[in-house]
């Protein structure tokens, strides 16, 4: 139970950090890709934390710390892995 | 020349203040924060916590240490809690026999 | 925190300077104690398999009176009974005293019984800091363990040492955030590629942010570790109970005060842990007699945590009558602050309170903090790269940084060359110092570091798949017993250690193909 509940919160706080990756104006700036017109950021940042608040609510204390641990790492290999860097920076 | 005698010294004695300094701060607020420290439900909140809060005694003496602009205050702070401390440890630990 | 300029490079200069001084140092405790997760697990493997995954399921009562009659009485104070990692009941019956250096410690007769015949397969007198640990059997996990915990120097310099080595790290997460002035900006920005020296710097920020919650939990808790034993118990029992740490342990346990040496047996031990089972939720683990034959005993049970909960509360019973007389915590005798405040630092430093997830997760985080202490070290030497002895000090990151993986490798080859023979005791940590060796010299002699890197990784590659088969070749049980006994973790571990073997060999056939397509390409610091 804990296992299955632990992966599925990462799993929905994942979705989330890569979506957050993806339009990271900074990121984007670093790698030469244009800006994204549209950036829910803060519906994303909810969506990051939400499976957290919801463990923590119903008391899966060992889910929500393994969450915790699990959601660093994979915040992490999210943003270390670099974009394509953008056609304009080929062009110049 | 004179100033750069002074940074140098400065720089040691902040080294010295941030290091064997704050270590002893840290054990000897440790040590005799048994005596006033409340006891807790059990009796023994006193005792262990302490020994928890370690790690947070020496971080928040270190970072003084290191980030204080006026060396000699912190000097004197560091150093007066460190005899102030210790001799209460010590007269608990000989004094009271 | 925004910080003025001066105090910014101060921040720099000390996180730097310690980094520098006691990073690689800070790698091997880290390093070994991401692998200290999964102690209990390289136990088993390394023993093919525990012999019972429910220790307690044979009734025991019978054959703890025998284990207590057969030794003498002063050894009745406390009879403490838990498993193993391969799955054998370890009884130690003994009293609490000095040894002969004048600390506290506890001297008895330990047994090693088999859980399925409650044959005695072990028997060992002496003080506990003696006859523990010198099991063959458990040579190899028990280096490990103490590698991480004390750097086997001996005791309380080791503990000092690593205890100085978790403030540093504690000192280096908080420094780290004050320093790194955008941290929530740069938190998705992955490392640039504009210059060597920029993504050098990128690499340890990010790893760095992202890491710095469990740095500072892995940081603090390690430290408390570390000098509670060996400091603060010390202290406090002088303060507060007049030099005498016995009692300090014992107010702190919750040891009952009332005390009556009143002749009394003690209950059947089979009905405490059966209702202890049931009130607990999950198989007794362990339980402690204290006071065994006297009016005065009791005995606590331990669990561990029930599915979804971070910790175990103990249950305690009446020894003469068998009563539950209810949960009891970690220290003390009812909840309080110190308690539960307690009762999470060893989950949290250990993370083993769910299992092969909790500790994947932990050992992730492990290794993710030695890639934060050796990013760190190579930002540093590559800033400093014009000067010869940031050059050398370079390689020796790279040599440490591969090394140590190598002699932990070896020390596992030494284990199961030396088990037939049951010399593990003294080849574990000999193959450990033979590899480090070979590792240091293959340092001294290679000058080119992708050559370094590669040749660095070939030897992981060949270590790691020759541990599994080296356990299967020498004695040990092959997949098949193993998936019939229930004993899948140990295959699983094979599996891994195959699996990582054949990725260092890909890795360095990988750095293999990318000189050939570029023989002059410059030597820097050596390749990740």
């Amino acid at each position: 139970m804990t296992t299955i509940l632990t992966l599925a919160a990462v799993a929905v706080s994942l979705a989330g950090l890569i979506y957050l990756a993806a339009t990271d104006p900074k990121r984007r700036r670093a790698f030469n890709l244009p800006p994204c017109s549209r950036r829910l950021a803060l519906f994303a940042w909810i969506v990051v934390f939400a499976p957290g608040a919801t463990l923590l609510a119903t008391e899966q204390t060992a889910a929500f710390v393994i969450w915790l641990g699990a959601g660093t790492i994979a915040g992490w290999l999210v943003a270390a892995k670099a974009p394509t860097p953008g056609a304009s920076a080929k062009s110049q | 020349m004179e100033q750069g005698k002074r940074k140098r010294r400065a720089i040691v004695i902040r080294w010295i203040l941030a290091g064997p300094v704050t270590l002893a701060v840290a054990v000897a607020v440790m040590a005799t924060m048994p005596l006033w420290f409340p006891q807790g439900a059990a009796g023994i909140d006193h005792l262990i916590l302490p020994l928890i809060l370690f790690p947070a005694l020496w971080a928040v003496a270190f970072f003084y240490a290191c980030l204080a602009e006026n060396l000699t205050r912190a000097g004197v702070i560091l150093i007066g809690l460190l005899i102030v401390n210790a001799a209460t440890a010590g007269w608990a630990v000989w004094g009271a026999a | 925190m925004a910080l003025s300029q001066v105090r910014t490079k101060r921040l720099v200069a000390i996180h730097g300077w310690s980094g520098v001084i006691l990073g690689l140092l800070l790698y091997v405790v880290i390093l070994t104690g991401a692998v200290a997760v999964f102690s209990f697990e390289i136990g088993s493997w390394s023993a093919s398999g525990t012999k019972s995954a429910e220790p307690f399921a044979r009734p025991f009562d019978e054959t703890l009176r025998r284990l207590a009659e057969s030794v003498p009485a002063t050894y009745h104070d406390d009879i403490s009974v838990f498993p193993n990692s391969a799955g054998h009941i370890v009884a130690f019956l003994h009293t609490h005293t000095t040894n002969a250096e004048g600390d506290p410690d506890e001297k008895g007769v330990l047994f090693e019984v088999h859980p399925k015949t409650h044959a005695i397969l072990a028997q060992r007198e002496g003080f506990a800091s003696e006859i523990f640990g010198v099991d063959p059997w458990s040579a190899l996990d028990e280096f490990l363990v103490e590698l991480h915990v004390n750097l086997h120097l001996p005791d309380p310099w080791g503990l000092y040492a690593t205890g100085i080595l978790g403030l540093l790290m504690l000192a280096s997460a908080i420094s780290g955030i004050l320093i790194h002035r955008h941290l929530i900006q740069d938190l998705f920005v992955a490392p640039r590629l504009s210059s060597r020296l920029l993504n050098a710097r990128d690499r340890h920020n990010l790893a760095g942010t992202w890491s710095l919650p469990f740095a500072f939990v892995l940081a603090f808790t390690g430290a408390y570790l570390s000098f509670a034993l060996s400091l603060g118990l010390p202290t406090i029992g002088a303060v507060a109970f007049g030099g005498d740490q016995v009692a300090l342990i014992e107010r702190l346990i919750g040891v009952r005060e009332a005390e009556d040496p009143t002749t009394a047996p003690l209950a059947n031990i089979d009905g405490m842990l059966a209702a202890s089972a049931e009130a607990g939720g999950t198989a007794p683990r362990g339980f402690i007699v204290r006071h065994w034959g006297r009016a005065d005993a009791t005995v606590t049970v331990s669990h561990l945590p029930a599915e979804g909960d971070l910790t175990a509360a103990q249950q305690l019973f009446d020894g003469p009558s068998g009563r539950h007389l209810g949960p009891k915590p970690g220290i003390g005798t009812k909840p309080s602050a110190g308690s539960t405040i307690l009762g999470l630092i060893f989950p949290l430093h250990f993370g083993n309170f769910a299992g092969v997830l909790s500790r994947t997760v932990w050992f992730a985080l492990g290794l993710v903090s030695c890639y934060v202490t050796l990013t760190g070290l190579r930002l540093w030497m590559a800033r400093r790269d014009e000067h010869p002895v940031w050059r050398r000090l370079a390689r020796a990151v790279a040599v440490v940084g591969y090394g140590l993986p190598i002699a932990i490798a070896g020390s596992g080859i030494g284990f199961f060359l030396s088990l037939p023979a049951e010399q593990t005791l003294f080849w574990t940590p000999a193959a450990f110092s033979i590899a480090s060796a070979v590792a240091i010299g293959v340092g001294l002699v290679v000058h080119k570091d992708r050559t370094l890197a590669r040749i660095y990784r070939l030897m992981l590659g060949i270590a790691f798949i020759a541990l599994p088969l080296l356990r299967m070749g020498l004695g040990g049980f092959g997949w098949g017993h193993l998936m019939e006994s229930g004993n899948g973790k140990v295959v699983a571990f094979d599996l891994v250690l195959l699996i990582a073997g054949a990725g260092f060999l890909v890795a360095a056939a990988g750095l293999a193909s990318r000189a050939a397509k570029e023989p002059r390409a410059a030597d820097g610091i050596a390749a990740k």
